[in-house]
């Protein structure tokens, strides 16, 4: 049994470094990764009479979501069009462990691409962050429930937009619910309540009070708790959904 | 224990019935060939044997492992080649080799020994840290099935192993898979080339929509096959007025023209060749070349099936356009 487990960590790790060196650690892939952070900061801060400390848990929550996601999304369909994932699925490997590899090399892109700008915002900025460990545990919960946001999406996707729309759909609306731009106390309840569900609403929770001090720290374990068990569950559905897919063929 | 022990294997997609409840085993160290046209179950067949594709009903064990059950075990004893698989592009043939040795759980000394030996015996070791995406299709192929070996395993499936490969590219990989068979590994090939399972496989079995309609050896197929009697004759070069001509002789059944000589058909070849030398003493015709050819493999599958190979080049042509469209 502890065998079998160390067996499928190592195997899921070789997973991980291949995706890696194939989709997230190119130089475009990395650029791009650094940019669409200072985008949306500057998007999240112009305008606002925010100082950079009260900006930073929006540009984290925002980078740990859309990086975590926005390549991972895209692994599986693109193995599928270039015929390697059909390599990969004759290995002797399972499919909880192919989603589970995937979701590091994911998760350690997204984890990353938020933590670089980050620490170089707060080194220039002279800002005071109230905690940095919980604020790098924040951050590696959010992506890695993001992370497994993208597998669950692509799992079966065939071509790149079949796995990229319906994860628009689905964290773009999520953006003005989780509490980035609008307190969750001013929605309508019955936002509120939907809110709540939303692991984006618990990302920026978390980084709120490792940043900022809001809240308390009984709400940042709640919040890194329901962001691990979404990393869960959204693997569970992509080993899931690639089950299925082996039924269509 | 047979490599391969398949029984009432069923696949439907949908409300089609892409392979219907077929049985068969394979025995250890054998070549297999899985011949038929496009879409007749070949690849579907060859996917739910390599745990690619769920099958709906039926059993299959590879080595006595049940596919369905234990489909990581099964893919600790195969190495798969399929026409859909590729390596990594943008990963060097070295690295390919490496990721998927270390996935099968091979120590580190003992995956760069494999994988030296099987880079040099298909010639691309000097290559090996070139990234996979400057090869030819050909050198793209010799490192699939780089990959597909690096864990020495005892059953390698292969589908379609030189479908669009150059003539040198694919007599290489024929000889290839000859000598690892030699060698004691059980081969599973399925084409539509009908030559290369003729001459690489010890048993062939034919499938149509589906169903495996035969199932011997090539000798036997050929030799079970009740038509094709025929005489080919050349004349020094073709000439259509002439086929059409012969096709008129009492003992001809049909006619075909291959290359500069006139193929006939007949249940009687003694009486075509009297027929023959009259009919090119009378139109004043010089007979450049006679023969009596036995019965092919493809006569046989196309007794069977009802398509030729040159029906199948088509089809496949007509799937490549509908797949670049």
């Amino acid at each position: 049994m502890g065998r079998n487990i160390t067996d499928n960590l190592r195997k899921a790790a070789r997973i991980a470094w291949k995706d890696s060196k194939i989709y997230y650690f190119s130089a475009p892939t990395v650029m791009m990764g650094l940019f669409l952070p200072v985008l949306m900061f500057l998007t999240f801060w112009i305008g606002r009479e925010l100082s950079v400390c009260e900006a930073l848990p929006g540009l984290a929550a925002l980078t740990a979501f859309f990086s975590g996601s926005s390549i991972g999304v895209t692994a599986i369909a693109l193995e599928r069009t270039k015929g390697t994932f059909d390599t990969q699925l004759a290995m002797p490997v399972s499919l909880l462990t192919i989603a589970f590899g995937k979701a590091i090399a994911s998760f350690l892109y997204g984890f990353t691409i938020t933590t670089i700008p980050v620490v170089v915002l707060v080194f220039l900025s002279q800002s005071r962050i109230v905690s940095p460990v919980l604020l790098l545990i924040g951050i590696a919960f959010s992506a890695l429930a993001s992370a497994g946001l993208g597998m669950a999406l692509s799992a079966t996707a065939r071509h790149v937009h079949e796995a990229m729309t319906p994860l628009n759909v689905i964290r773009i609306p999520m953006m003005f619910i989780s509490g980035l731009f609008t307190p969750i106390t001013s929605l309508p309840s019955f936002l509120q309540g939907i809110a709540y569900l939303m692991p984006l609403t618990h990302t920026v929770s978390s980084l709120q009070y490792a940043i900022l001090g809001q809240w308390s720290m009984e709400t940042f374990l709640v919040n890194i708790g329901v962001l691990a068990l979404y990393a869960v569950l959204f693997l569970m559905i992509a080993a899931k959904r690639l089950e299925k897919s082996l039924e269509k063929g | 224990m047979d490599a391969i022990n398949i029984d009432k294997l069923t696949k439907y997609y949908g409300d089609l019935l892409a392979v219907d409840h077929i049985s068969f085993e394979v025995r250890q160290g054998e070549f297999f060939g899985l011949l038929g046209p496009n879409g007749a179950g070949k690849t579907t067949t060859i996917r739910m044997l390599t745990g690619l594709l769920k099958p709906t009903s039926g059993t299959a064990h590879i080595m006595g492992i049940d596919v369905v059950k234990n489909p990581v075990d099964v893919k600790r004893q195969i190495g798969v080649i399929s026409e859909t698989a590729n390596p990594y592009l943008e990963m060097s043939v070295w690295d390919n080799l490496m990721f998927a040795g270390s996935i099968h759980g091979m120590p580190k000394g003992r995956r760069e020994e494999q994988a030296e030996n099987l880079l040099k015996l298909l010639g691309i070791y000097e290559r090996r840290d070139e990234k996979v995406e400057n090869f030819s299709k050909g050198l793209r192929k010799r490192v699939t099935i780089a990959i597909a070996l690096v864990h020495d395993p005892p059953l390698l499936f292969l589908d379609e192993p030189s479908a669009g490969l150059d003539v040198q590219s694919a007599r290489m990989i024929r000889e290839f898979l000859r000598k690892l068979n030699e060698r004691g590994t059980t081969i599973f090939l399925t084409t539509h080339y009908i030559e290369e399972a003729d001459v690489l496989c010890d048993r062939v079995g034919i499938i149509e929509s589906g169903k495996l309609v035969a199932l011997d050896s090539p000798e036997n197929l050929k030799a079970a096959n009740k038509q094709a009697k025929i005489v080919e004759v050349s004349f020094g070069s073709y000439m259509r007025k002439i086929e059409d001509e012969l096709a008129q002789l009492p003992a001809v059944d049909m006619t075909k023209k291959r290359g500069d000589k006139i193929q006939l058909y007949t249940s009687d070849p003694s009486q075509i060749v009297q027929e023959l030398s009259k009919f090119a003493e009378e139109k004043n015709l010089k007979i450049v070349s006679i023969n009596t050819l036995t019965p092919t493999l493809e006569d046989a599958f196309v007794e069977l099936t009802g398509f030729s190979s040159l029906d199948m080049e088509r089809m496949e042509q007509i799937g490549r356009l509908k797949k670049w469209r």
